[in-house]
């Protein structure tokens, strides 16, 4: 989830996510950029609005990933399927029946 | 902006009439994108100037904090005393506190109200008692977001 605005994911991209670097007067706008870091140049307008680019472009690229994450099946159901198959190693196998049999489903 | 007028008194015979007081609301962005640390630990900071708001009958400001925590297992900090540019903060602000350190998405939100005088200046500052961000994307937002006015 991200309600950040795209010239703000821009510059926390361009910083490496490093923090302190700057802020905003009022609403995210260039305009409203104050630039407070002493190691880093302050880029362009240009500059933000190619990585804006580059950054719609990678969500782009990966939206199916997160169509699909809502849709699968839960993890813990993913390896219960597998256990089910017995495909776990046997080690694994034998601490996981071991719980069942100690707690068994109510009948 | 609305405005919602409370508390008129009606006259009464042989006692004086209070001031009406007078409610505003409204959403005022100051500062966003803040990920102050320790750093300005010990520092005022400006918040910003909002002489376009106030009126001569200003007694209260309200001013609110926005936290969002985006930035997974890591932190964010920010506690002080939000007041008038030119008072003396631990006399006449607000003192607000925020320690967050997360993992998950989470957006917090604090309102004060600050004491406010019409002949002082007509700017809000923040005496910053603790600061530590580790994300730039766990950031602070200030908004000024009304008045009380009498």
């Amino acid at each position: 989830m991200n309600y950040l605005k795209p010239i703000h994911s821009a510059l926390i991209a361009i910083v490496n996510d490093e923090p302190e670097h700057f802020f905003f007067k009022g609403e995210p706008s260039y305009e409203n950029l104050i630039w407070t870091s002493k190691t880093l140049k302050k880029p362009t307008e240009d500059e933000i609005a190619k990585k804006i680019q580059e950054l719609e472009i990678e969500r782009e690229r990966t939206e199916y990933q997160r169509q699909r994450k809502p849709e699968y099946p839960s993890i813990g159901d993913q390896l219960d399927a597998l256990f089910h198959a017995g495909v776990f190693p046997s080690e694994m196998a034998e601490q996981i029946q071991a719980v069942k049999d100690k707690y068994p489903k109510t009948p | 902006m609305s405005t919602l007028k409370v508390n008129t008194i009606t006259n009464v015979s042989g006692s004086s009439i209070p001031n009406p007081i007078s409610l505003s609301s409204t959403l005022v962005a100051l500062l966003t994108g803040v990920t102050w640390s320790s750093g300005l630990i010990n520092t005022t900071q400006t918040l910003g100037s909002i002489s376009s708001y106030t009126t001569p009958k200003t007694k209260l400001v309200r001013v609110s904090i926005h936290y969002m925590h985006s930035g997974s297992t890591n932190h964010g900090y920010l506690t002080g005393w939000v007041f008038q540019t030119g008072k003396t903060y631990n006399i006449d602000g607000t003192y607000i506190a925020n320690s967050h350190y997360d993992w998950y998405y989470n957006i917090f939100q604090t309102e004060v109200l600050i004491p406010w005088d019409p002949n002082g200046t007509q700017s809000i500052s923040m005496y910053v008692v603790d600061a530590l961000n580790t994300s730039s994307s766990n950031v602070y937002s200030m908004y000024y977001t009304g008045r009380i006015d009498q």
